[in-house]
């Protein structure tokens, strides 16, 4: 574009670039970049997938196909007995349960919060709303190790130690949902609110009616986020889980990885890890539009 | 115009509502932590009061029982059936949950946490690397008491002397030992026998299997046969260097000894192995086979696989009908052979609610001469108990590898020293890593200038410079 620019304004093709200057050089170098960078973007891809293409032929393995050598990627005989086998071997249901009854409602409850947080932090003034909203911040900059032992401590005061609950509470109040929260509001038109209020709305109803409504993408973002980050959380699940009948799908995967220590079933351990995948995927298929969206604009009203 | 219904009757929106409050009503529940079952039957149940009852713990008593193990379910399950044997027939009011499975370096954050935070389990698998460790933090009971009060079955005189000194802290019995192990040299005949007839001699060395793997070393790439994998590790570079007259540490372990010449004499002969000869495979190479372990022995590419002892039945499993294998013994030198390992434990945990009822489980299995063969029949560790130990040979190898005992168990035990781990050794393994992994892993041959680096180092930590 700037080259265009120099050559109309000067009337001359500018230095050192040659026949690049021209429409139709400017097209073919255009394309040229393009191919460049689709074929760099399809390299990224493919080394991204790869590993989950891998996951997911290996569960279609023999266990003697596993342990071939050289590897062949392609099972000689795609065994979906394999996916029944680890439903007999492990309470796949049960983990399944957990995880989902984990995750959903930590992700209902984080969206909650953090809206009225990120609404209270947006939208309302009142005295150190800023300095609380740093030291809310400033949360996120404890590494979850240090708070390991006191959060477990509070856990046991609770009598929450071995219960679903330990797993959930904890995660309800986000400061990065929060932050995400409030930089989305504060792109919003203050003349939306200030309309309601002539209406007599108040604090709640404006939040309710008016600026939920238009949170939805980020409201999308922070629910793939949250509920991925639960889906998958394993430490702490780890530390404060010890039933067999609470285990999420993360805590069964390690524990099946250990069942036999030197014959591991890749094939099955592999054959879980699909399916705990599985509804990751399908989230955040559903939710792409929403989630890319929501980064976006959130970075752009963020910064604004 | 929207017609209010009254009474009884329930709109759409009250339905949902009520349908929104069940379900988390019923979430809520779900997620409660599980109660401990009512025991009336249990209750009326004939206990029992034999010579595995100390009469310290109340035959009422009551509660959940935790045991925690980094076992999976392969090894664990054999011990379940004594464990809630023992509780059925003597506490039967008592629940017992056991967690097994728990990732080996998970487990070592998991169960100080539970300790710190003030809800241990109350009994746990401990291992000899934290034998120190645990006593030194207070965060182990002491069964010291206990032992002198009922000693265990065939206290002290059968019990593995070597492993009883691990479980022990400045004078204090802090866990019992439940399984041991040998080093040993596992061997593909196919790849051996025309360069060393088999069973290998007792007094052979390392000198001898440095040798032997350079011959057996064949081909390229992807096609390579080793002629030996020796992983290499500090209790490596220790069974090497105490074979030739050094130790690593000063026996207290409050000074390092890596700049002593045959501590370096030893790093650069394992370094040869596989930077000089190319006969044991680097980790780069087993990475880009994409098999290591036991998995590269039994994939028939390996001639001789340092390995220890609890090893075999799997690797049996593993081999099957492959190629013919056998058994050589941790070569010997000028200061003898040390193919001792040493093993693991079970210990009650600082802040158990049961700590009585923990030690008479504990000795109740661990020193039963009727469950002992059992938890050693699989192939697995050698029972605690040296009358028994032979029971951790996998069952019928007399006639399959019959030197099997010879090599593994007799000649294992002939120099029990033992690798002393010490309080600070999780702190002091960083070092090791961050001096050694250039070495061993990348291959860099600056081994003296390495070896003074990670001494001077380790009595900085140990608080001797």
């Amino acid at each position: 574009m700037n080259t265009i620019s120099t050559e109309a304004v000067q009337g001359r093709p500018a230095a050192g670039l040659g026949a690049g200057t021209s429409p139709m050089g400017t097209e073919r170098s255009r394309l040229l970049g393009n191919l460049g960078a689709w074929g760099l973007l399809s390299l990224g891809g493919i080394i991204m997938l790869v590993p989950f293409l891998w996951m997911v032929l290996m569960s279609f393995k023999s266990l003697d196909e596993v342990y071939t050598f050289p590897p062949q990627i392609l099972p000689n005989q795609f065994l979906f007995s394999n996916y029944a086998e680890v439903w007999d071997q492990v309470p796949v249901a049960r983990f399944f349960s957990n995880s989902a009854t984990v995750a959903i409602s930590a992700t209902l409850g984080v969206l909650l919060t953090s809206s009225l947080g990120g609404y209270s932090f947006a939208r309302i003034d009142y005295p150190g709303r800023n300095t609380i909203f740093l030291l809310y911040l400033s949360t996120m900059m404890i590494p979850f190790a240090v708070i390991m032992i006191p959060l477990f401590v509070q856990m046991r005061m609770l009598g929450w130690i071995n219960s679903l609950y330990a797993l959930i509470v904890p995660g309800l109040f986000s400061a990065w949902g929060t932050f995400l929260m409030r930089q989305f509001m504060m792109g919003i038109p203050k003349e939306l609110e200030e309309a309601a209020e002539i209406d007599g709305c108040g604090h709640f109803r404006i939040y309710s009616t008016i600026i939920m409504p238009l949170c939805k993408p980020v409201l999308a973002t922070l629910a793939i986020f949250t509920f991925m980050g639960f889906w998958n959380d394993f430490l702490w699940p780890l530390i404060v889980i010890s039933s067999r009948d609470l285990k999420t799908l993360p805590l069964g995967l390690a524990g099946f990885q250990q069942k036999v220590a030197l014959n591991t079933p890749w094939h099955l351990v592999m054959a879980l890890a699909v399916v705990s995948v599985l509804p990751i995927l399908l989230i955040f298929i559903i939710g792409q539009k929403y989630y890319v969206r929501g980064i976006v604009t959130s970075g752009l009203k963020g910064a604004a | 115009m929207k017609e209010r219904k009254t009474g009884l009757q329930m709109t759409r929106r009250d339905w949902l509502r009520f349908m929104g409050v069940s379900g988390f009503a019923a979430g809520l529940a779900a997620c409660a932590p599980p109660g401990v079952a009512p025991a009336d039957d249990a209750a009326d149940a004939e206990v029992l009061v034999d010579r595995w009852t100390t009469g310290l713990v109340d035959p009422d008593i009551s509660g959940t029982f935790r045991i925690i193990s980094w076992e999976g379910e392969g090894e664990i399950d054999k011990f379940i059936p004594f464990i809630e044997g023992f509780f059925e027939e003597r506490y039967p009011n008592m629940e017992v949950e056991i967690e097994s499975g728990v990732p080996w370096g998970d487990y070592w954050t998991k169960l100080p946490t539970q300790i710190a935070g003030g809800d241990p389990p109350d009994l746990a698998w401990q291992h000899q690397s934290r034998g120190w460790v645990y006593p030194d933090k207070g965060w182990s009971h002491s069964m010291q008491q206990y032992v002198e009060s009922h000693p265990p079955d065939g206290w002290p005189d059968d019990w593995e002397p070597k492993m009883i000194e691990m479980s022990t802290y400045k004078g204090e019995l802090h866990s019992l030992p439940y399984g041991w192990v040998t080093w040993g040299l596992f061997v593909n005949r196919d790849i051996t026998d025309s360069i060393q007839e088999y069973p290998f001699p007792d007094d052979w060395t390392w000198q001898d299997l440095r040798e032997i793997a350079k011959e057996a070393t064949s081909g390229e790439g992807m096609d390579k046969i080793y002629g030996c994998r020796i992983p290499i590790f500090d209790k490596t570079l220790w069974a090497v260097s105490m074979t030739w007259g050094a130790d690593l540490f000063d026996t207290e372990r409050t000074r390092g000894n890596f700049d002593d010449p045959i501590v370096e004499e030893a790093a650069k002969y394992l370094w040869d192995l596989r930077w000089t000869d190319g006969s044991s495979p680097t980790p780069g190479d087993e990475q880009a086979m994409g098999l290591g372990g036991e998995f590269l022995f039994a994939s028939g590419r390996i001639g001789m696989h340092m390995g220890i002892s609890d090893i075999a039945a799997r690797l049996d499993n593993a081999i099957g009908d492959k190629f013919p294998w056998g058994i050589a013994p941790i070569p010997t030198g000028p200061n003898g052979r040390f193919g001792y390992e040493g093993g693991a434990q079970w210990m009650i945990p600082a802040g158990s609610k049961f700590p009585e009822l923990a030690y008479e489980l504990t000795r109740y299995v661990l020193s039963n001469e009727d469950i002992l063969p059992t938890l050693g029949i699989e192939g697995s560790l050698y029972p605690p108990r040296l009358s028994l130990a032979e029971y951790g040979l996998p069952k019928g190898w007399e006639e399959k590898i019959p030197n099997a005992k010879h090599a593994l168990l007799t000649l294992g035990l002939e120099q029990p020293t033992y690798y002393q781990y010490f309080t600070k050794y999780q702190e002091w393994s960083a070092l090791w890593s961050k001096w050694m992994d250039p070495i061993f892993v990348e291959g860099k041959d600056n081994i003296k200038e390495a070896l003074v680096g990670l001494n001077n180092e380790t009595n900085e930590l140990l608080g001797a410079a």
